[in-house]
């Protein structure tokens, strides 16, 4: 089998993995003569389905002893299987960061023969890249599950970023999608990442080798399991407290294998409830929500045709508008319109004069939403309607309207639950 | 500051416009229009030719270089590199607010004559963060060749990422858009204006490693979710041109893809 094959192969397997971030190190602290990071990350290309390719995605083997019933590589499952050799990648890892086609390598594997022995292959990989070519670009790999604990942690000492794919939400889902996985087993790494990452950061500063610079991130499949979004959303905060994630990453299920036990192999994605949580996920991250405050036990799903953070304005109507000039920096963050690049701008161009309507355009906020929520000079905008229904109503255009009609998953009855649907179609009808 | 009822015009370097600077502060005035010898416009006033004195300029260099803070000396110096139309009179005001106040220039946002300053300055940013990733090499012994088409003078700001990815290595980068070639080489960035591309590198075979990144790619992509509005959003055409991934062999343009349909249209 010649290298192009074998790299359609195990990049075809790799590409369900979500993750392809570059962000998270800074400075080049590594010992080697090529390769750098940056701290906010370089997109190097993006597919034409729109996402970054920035590390160069492959499995070491697409052969697994495992049969889970969402993946592709699974045991039972009639495709062609590859192998590389860690010399094939990493020249070709070399060969591609030399032309700046990446910004390093994302590593992977299906477990072939046992976890230890597949954990030893990627350390082999990783030592040929750092120490025979020097390189000290961005490495993301997988940490195995079930593998030794001193595997791992000679794995993170050579790599970037780690991470453990929860994959399925929930254990009970794990235990029947997954048979093969232990799902203790699955957490078992990411506490002992967290642990190592969190005693050195105790020691004082000195070179020291630093273990997975850019932390630890996880996945999560939505759509093959059937947990509420709540659920989801809950679990991801957890595990950015407990473990210090710097990412949680959900992936649409796209049905790949024909089982009862999972959704149809015509089922289109569920890329808008994918969207959704993204948007939940950055609100905790970025916007100092909590899980409780963007869904709740009652209504354990997204509203799909408003964003979550328009969602929560909506509801809390009763607390805007706030003022520009005063509003904390917590309550800027509340309003559509105003994210933490404008709300920072906002408390730097108060200082020097009051900000008009004019003014916040000029910073970059998206009036078009804000204006329902705040107030300059103390007044509101002149012929704004104060009605949650017209707000819901305005806060999409029509067109918008008829795209989330058609990626709406949801029924008539749970759509009630959120807003009187026939008015808001009436409203956005007649705007 | 007195306004005078009068052009200046100078060569369109830096340190011209320093003299500039010089001839302003010194005597306390600044014109209506600042125009090099360049441009085209043809203007009410007859210009008053400001004749560029290195000596004096990298003087007032070296002032404000000990005057301002280090934010507000490079606001200025890239500020200086921005497509803004007169920026040389905005830079002018830049410079007296930096001189009365440490306060950042970068937060001046609502200020009617730092605000395009501000937004040129995230113009030539966003090109460079989107270059570094975007530009192609190809590998000629220690050499890396690329060529760039940006719309702004980017490649003065590219030196530092590419001197410290490849330090091992030479890169070289031709800007055709202002013919500008960019040596980057042993922790120094030096450049050449005015030059024609060099043809030395229009001989470099086409390695195989071209063919595997597009078989990669096309192998990363997830049909159920294609997207080419979004694609463009992050990666626009005009990148394109200079990619590996869209060079056809057969066809030396751009490869038949949904989204290049649309640009034709």
């Amino acid at each position: 089998m010649n290298l192009e094959e074998k790299i359609t192969i195990l990049a075809e397997s790799a590409k369900y993995d979500v993750s392809c971030s570059s962000s998270g190190v800074e400075g080049a602290q590594r010992a080697g003569s090529v390769g750098s990071t940056a701290k906010a990350g370089i997109c190097h290309s993006f597919t034409s389905d729109g996402r970054c390719v920035s590390l160069l995605k492959l499995l070491l083997t697409n052969s697994c002893i495992f049969d889970c019933h969402y993946c592709i590589n699974r045991r039972s499952n009639q495709i062609p299987r590859a192998t590389f050799t860690p010399e094939e990648i990493a020249s070709l890892t070399m060969d591609f960061y030399l032309r700046n086609y990446i910004e390093g390598l994302f590593l992977s594997s299906a477990i072939i023969k046992n976890p230890d022995y597949t954990c030893e292959l990627l350390i082999k990989t990783l030592r040929l890249l750092r120490e025979t070519h020097g390189f000290r670009g961005y490495i993301h790999v997988k940490a195995i599950p079930g593998a030794d604990e001193k595997l791992i942690q000679e794995l993170g000492f050579l790599a970037d970023r780690m991470s453990v794919n929860v994959e399925l939400p929930s254990r009970a889902s794990l235990e029947q999608l997954a048979p093969d996985k232990n799902p203790l087993a699955l957490y078992k790494p990411m506490k002992q990442i967290s642990q190592i990452r969190s005693e050195q950061a105790l020691i004082p500063y000195k070179q020291q080798a630093k273990f997975v610079p850019a932390g630890q991130s996880t996945q999560m499949i939505i759509g093959a399991s059937p947990e509420t979004d709540y659920e989801i959303v809950r679990i991801s905060e957890k595990l950015y407290q407990n473990y210090q994630l710097k990412r949680v990453y959900y992936s649409a299920y796209i049905p790949v294998n024909d089982d009862s036990l999972l959704p149809a192999i015509e089922t289109d994605p569920p890329l808008l409830r994918e969207h959704r949580l993204y948007q939940a996920d950055w609100l905790m991250r970025y916007y100092q929500f909590q899980a409780e405050e963007i869904l709740t036990k009652e209504k354990p799903n997204f509203n799909l045709y408003l964003d979550p953070k328009a969602n929560w304005a909506v509801q809390h109507y009763e607390t805007f508008p706030v003022d520009i000039q005063t509003a904390s920096y917590h309550w800027l963050l509340r309003v559509p319109g105003i994210g933490p690049k404008g709300a920072k701008k906002i408390m730097q161009a108060r200082k020097y004069n009051k900000l008009d309507w004019e003014d916040l355009k000029k910073l970059g906020i998206v009036l078009k939403r804000a204006k329902y929520f705040i107030r300059c000079s103390g007044e509101t905008q002149f012929g704004v309607v104060h009605d949650p229904t017209h707000l819901i109503a305005s806060l999409m255009s029509a067109k918008q309207y008829q795209t989330l009609k058609k990626l709406n998953t949801q029924s008539t009855t749970e759509q009630l639950s959120l807003f009187d649907v026939d008015q808001v179609d009436y409203l956005i009808a007649n705007q | 500051m007195k306004l005078l009822s009068e052009a200046w015009q100078y060569d369109g370097s830096y340190w011209g416009f320093l003299t500039i600077v010089y001839e302003s502060f010194t005597y306390q005035h600044k014109p209506i229009v600042i125009t090099t010898q360049d441009s085209q416009e043809v203007q009410l006033f007859e210009a008053r030719i400001i004749e560029t004195q290195p000596q004096l300029a990298k003087k007032i260099d070296c002032r404000l270089k000990e005057r301002l803070t280090q934010e507000n000396y490079e606001f200025i110096t890239s500020g200086f590199f921005t497509k803004t139309a007169d920026k040389e009179l905005d830079l002018l005001e830049a410079i007296s607010l930096g001189l009365h106040s440490q306060a950042p220039l970068e937060q001046r946002v609502t200020h009617p004559e730092i605000a395009p300053l501000i937004e040129g300055r995230k113009r030539i940013f966003n090109e460079v963060h989107s270059l570094t990733g975007f530009i192609r090499f190809e590998i000629c012994e220690t050499i890396l060749y690329g060529v760039i088409g940006p719309k702004e003078y980017s490649i003065y700001f590219l030196g530092d990422h590419f001197l410290l990815r490849y330090p091992t290595y030479t890169v070289m980068l031709y800007d055709e858009t202002h013919q500008i070639l960019g040596i980057f080489d042993k922790g120094q960035a030096r450049f050449l204006e005015d030059v024609c591309k060099p043809e030395v590198f229009n001989h470099v075979a086409t390695s195989e490693s071209a063919q595997y990144w597009k078989s990669f790619l096309a192998a990363v992509t997830i049909k159920e979710r294609e997207n080419p509005e979004c694609r463009r959003g992050h990666l626009p055409i005009r990148y394109r041109k200079y990619m590996t991934e869209f060079q056809d062999d057969s066809q030396p343009k751009l490869p038949n893809t949904a989204d290049n349909e649309i640009t034709k249209k």
